[in-house]
């Protein structure tokens, strides 16, 4: 019908990750002069969709037609040569030089024995189209993240795509700010751009989109108009409610609930008052968490909700508010104090903020509690060996020989190893974050009796992950924040997926226990 | 790592072929960099014992064991400060202010007091670059190259006379005595190489310097109290370029303000020989050792065969890079298996 060839089409597109399907035959086509818009869940497969896009994943299988010839982008600056130019969510750019040098970063225009000539007026043109024409200049470090997000795109556009993807391009802006990127975007379809803007902000998508594609689990499950409600998205983005199905562990999480009851009011075992992060990510979250709980923290990716858990670790220190541990407060000084006064912290990101790769597995368990095993910082060898056996065999670390390097493990066993190094500090809390990220199914179950385990003998969890559904069968109690406001605090018998990703987008949780709050502290652009 | 490679793994069943415990440690040896340092210390000396009679000697052997004493020991601290990722480029400086000290110091009591003064005093400015690196966030290279400098200084002021000779004959007893054959300095040099691989390897402060070099993050975040371990770390590679310092005055029998600049650079050839690498936490101290030895062989090697002196530099820096591309093509090998 159109003449034009469609931008960019991709046709039963697959990738597995470790055996974990992020594309499950995903197709989608992006037609000339079109914004389409791009909304799902965390881990239903949005980031892979735009890696494959972008030339910085290989897909398994299927099929990329860009400009109506099929092709297959086998790198980042492939997809640059086909037109797609793409700005992620960190942006990749230079802070010690200038907007105008980055512009050019990688394409100088130089005269012969390589001295740089001054900015083309075209690439002056991209920095004027996104209202940076007088920041030229300036020096990107100086720069707002709006500004840099702005410069980011311009960047692209000076690659003159055919496509330009967004990947959540407002998630740090304010009200005001979106607003104006709003209109750039506006503006760079105008000259001939098609878009695919991926977020997780629905209040955006009328003024922006053309159209909107829903992803769930791996594919685009429905195509809509930018008028549909925001309800009708959120209903597509959720999915049919899921209830718990792991009747082993929910069977257990009653038992527990129970127990608890008929103990009578336990004394809380972690308390939070009125917690503040220092730079404005959370702001006034209370809770309490009693033992036996596995309490979920969940939200959407600027919800706050790493930096809630990471200040709860005592990697973070609040600018105000308490948090006290089986009544002694925390001063939030390191995950060192943190662990000296019960809480242990199994931190995500097990390649960069967990392993530490020149240690064997011995070494990793023992880690956290050599000093509580030290006399006079000698290491007691034998003690620490029947320690970490004992942790390697309760937590199944399957690990033929406890010398071997920790990084030789499969991703589960390392995670397990790591939730044995917690465990050695006999912690009666553990913060974990997203503990069964790459982790197979077999090791899933072990991480997810472990903390039964914990919570049946006195202590706490606190869980946060992507995994809504993951949350909902394991946890018995989730808290939701949405843009560092705790909404809502979800109690037993209203836990599942469906409810979790409702409250996330703060759609109407209709229930006793939801918090609702009038004067929220942040800019509001609903 | 080797507390537990003893112990059979708790986990009986895993079907995985499995090979003994002497096996997997006999391995791990034959992989380890070190077992390379080995080889070529072997090879060098089975090479010089057949290029020069004069080698194998007793009288010569003690020579050589003099000679790579004092780098030993510098290399044992440049490794604890490699090791949190950092490096201390102050020794010089430290070497010649703890020589100094020494000797003017000797002048008015026991040497043996002399020395202990040297060692807290140098001890003491690897605190201060600790303090400077780890709580006050400064570049290491930019704080400690400044240290040496200002320590050089500080040397040249207290020996206003040039190198000040010891009238004692008492101080130059630790370099010229021997216990048995063997020479007090060699022996000095073990009990600080023994110490500094019990410190690495039994105390729990040994484990949080590795891991603090592996990857300080995830150290932190796991309870390891980082910034305390980096400043101890410098402390420590003071104290021992303190001893080295001590062990070089004592072997002239005087206190220069700049005998410790080449020695320096002798010791980061030695430890990157010996298989430390820079910033990746691993190095052990039977690796630096060896690669001091090294260096001292093919030192002596020259003497012996009466090549132009200089020829040291140029082979010790072609095996600097040997020996670190040898580590990368391992290193390369190790993942393409995996």
């Amino acid at each position: 019908m159109t003449a034009a060839p469609p931008v960019l089409v991709l046709e039963e597109v697959a990738k597995s990750f470790s055996g974990v399907r992020a594309l499950n035959d995903v197709s989608l086509r992006i037609e000339r002069n079109e914004c389409c818009a791009l909304v799902g869940a965390n881990g239903a497969g949005k980031s892979t969709l735009i890696n494959v896009a972008c030339g910085a994943v290989q897909p398994d299988s299927g099929v990329l037609i860009v400009g109506g010839e099929e092709t297959s982008i086998r790198s980042p600056h492939m997809a640059i040569d086909l037109g797609i130019a793409t700005v992620h969510q960190h942006n990749q750019l230079v802070p010690n030089l200038t907007a105008a040098e980055n512009l050019s970063l990688g394409r100088e225009n130089t005269k012969a024995a390589g001295l740089l000539r001054k900015p083309t007026a075209e690439s002056l043109a991209a920095l004027e189209l996104v209202g940076l024409g007088d920041r030229a200049d300036d020096l990107v470090e100086v720069m707002t993240l709006a500004e840099r997000q702005l410069l980011a795109i311009a960047r692209a556009v000076s690659l003159q795509p055919r496509l330009l993807i967004l990947d959540e391009p407002t998630a740090a802006l304010t009200p005001n700010e979106t607003r104006y990127l709003v209109e750039v975007i506006e503006r760079v379809r105008k000259a001939g751009t098609s878009l695919l803007y991926v977020t997780h902000r629905l209040q955006e998508l009328e003024e922006v989109a053309d159209r909107i594609a829903v992803m769930r689990d791996g594919r685009v499950v429905a195509e809509r108009p930018p008028e549909t409600p925001e309800a009708e998205l959120v209903e597509l983005i959720a999915g049919k409610g899921i209830v718990a199905h792991d009747e082993e562990l929910v069977d257990r999480r009653r038992r527990r609930a129970l127990d608890r009851r008929g103990t009578g009011s336990a004394e809380a075992i972690l308390v939070a008052r009125e917690v503040t992060d220092r730079e404005g990510a959370f702001s006034d979250v209370s809770f309490e968490l009693q033992p036996g709980e596995v309490l979920g923290v969940v939200g959407l990716p600027d919800a706050g909700v790493v930096q809630l858990v990471e200040t709860l670790a005592g990697a973070r220190r609040p600018a105000k508010g308490t948090i006290e541990v089986a009544g002694v407060r925390l001063r939030g000084r390191s995950p060192r104090e943190a662990a000296r006064r019960g809480i242990g912290y199994l931190a995500g990101d097990r390649a960069r903020r967990g392993v530490i790769p020149n240690a064997s597995v011995a070494e990793t368990v023992a880690l956290s509690s050599l000093s509580r095993m030290t006399r006079i910082g000698f290491i007691p060898g034998r003690r620490v060996a029947a320690q970490g056996e004992r942790l390697l065999a309760q937590c199944q670390v399957n690990a033929a020989d406890p010398s071997v390097p920790v990084v030789a493990l499969s991703g589960g066993n390392q995670q397990k190893a790591l939730f044995a190094r917690v465990l050695a500090t006999e912690p009666r809390v553990v913060v974990c974050e997203d503990p069964t990220a790459g982790v197979d199914v077999a090791g899933r179950e072990s991480i997810y009796g472990l903390v039964s385990e914990l919570c049946e003998s006195g202590g706490a969890v606190v869980w946060t992950g992507s995994d809504l559904r993951e949350i909902a069968t394991v946890c018995d109690r989730a808290l939701v924040l949405w843009r560092g406001t705790l909404v809502a605090d979800l109690q037993r018998e209203e836990l599942d997926e469906r409810t979790l990703m409702l409250a996330q987008f703060r759609r109407n949780v209709t229930t006793s226990q939801s918090v609702t709050r009038q004067d929220h502290p942040r800019g509001e652009y609903v | 790592m080797s507390e537990l490679s003893n112990n059979r793994s708790p986990m009986a069943a895993v079907p995985r072929r499995q090979r003994g415990p002497v096996f997997r440690r006999l391995r791990g040896v034959a992989v380890a960099p070190e077992s390379a340092v080995f080889v070529v210390l072997l090879l060098l000396s089975v090479g010089m014992a057949i290029g020069s009679p004069n080698f194998a000697t007793e009288f010569n052997l003690q020579n050589v064991g003099r000679q790579t004493s004092a780098l030993a020991v510098l290399c044992a601290g440049v490794l604890f400060v490699l090791l949190v990722g950092g490096i201390d480029l102050s020794i010089a400086g430290v070497i010649g202010l703890a020589a100094v000290v020494a000797a003017r110091l000797a002048q008015s009591m026991p040497p043996t007091e002399a020395f202990l003064l040297a060692v807290l005093v140098a001890t003491g400015i690897g605190l201060l670059n600790g303090l400077l690196i780890a709580l006050g966030g400064l570049s290491p290279i930019v704080v400690t190259l400044a240290m040496g400098q200002a320590l050089i200084g500080v040397a040249l002021l207290l020996s206003p006379n040039g190198p000040i000779q010891v009238s004692n004959p008492a101080y130059g007893d630790l370099a010229a005595a021997k216990i048995g054959p063997v020479p007090t300095l060699v022996v000095a040099a073990v009990v600080c190489l023994v110490l500094a691989h019990l410190l690495l390897r039994r105390f729990s402060l040994g484990r949080y310097i590795y891991s603090v070099g592996g990857n300080e993050k995830a150290a932190w975040l796991a309870g390891v109290p980082t910034r305390p371990v980096k400043l101890t770390a410098y402390a420590i590679g003071g104290m021992f370029a303190g001893i080295a310092g001590i062990l070089l005055s004592s072997r002239t029998g005087s206190g220069e303000a700049t005998q410790g600049t080449t020695i320096m650079l002798e010791a980061y050839a030695a430890v990157f020989i010996g298989g430390v690498g820079f910033g990746t936490g691993r190095g052990t101290v039977v690796g630096v050792a060896l690669g001091a030895l090294v260096l001292g062989v093919i030192g002596n090697g020259i003497d012996l065969l009466g090549i132009d002196g200089n020829w040291q530099y140029i082979v010790s820096g072609g095996l600097i890079i040997l020996a670190i591309s040898l580590a990368r093509v391992a290193e390369t090998l190790k993942r393409r298996h995996a």
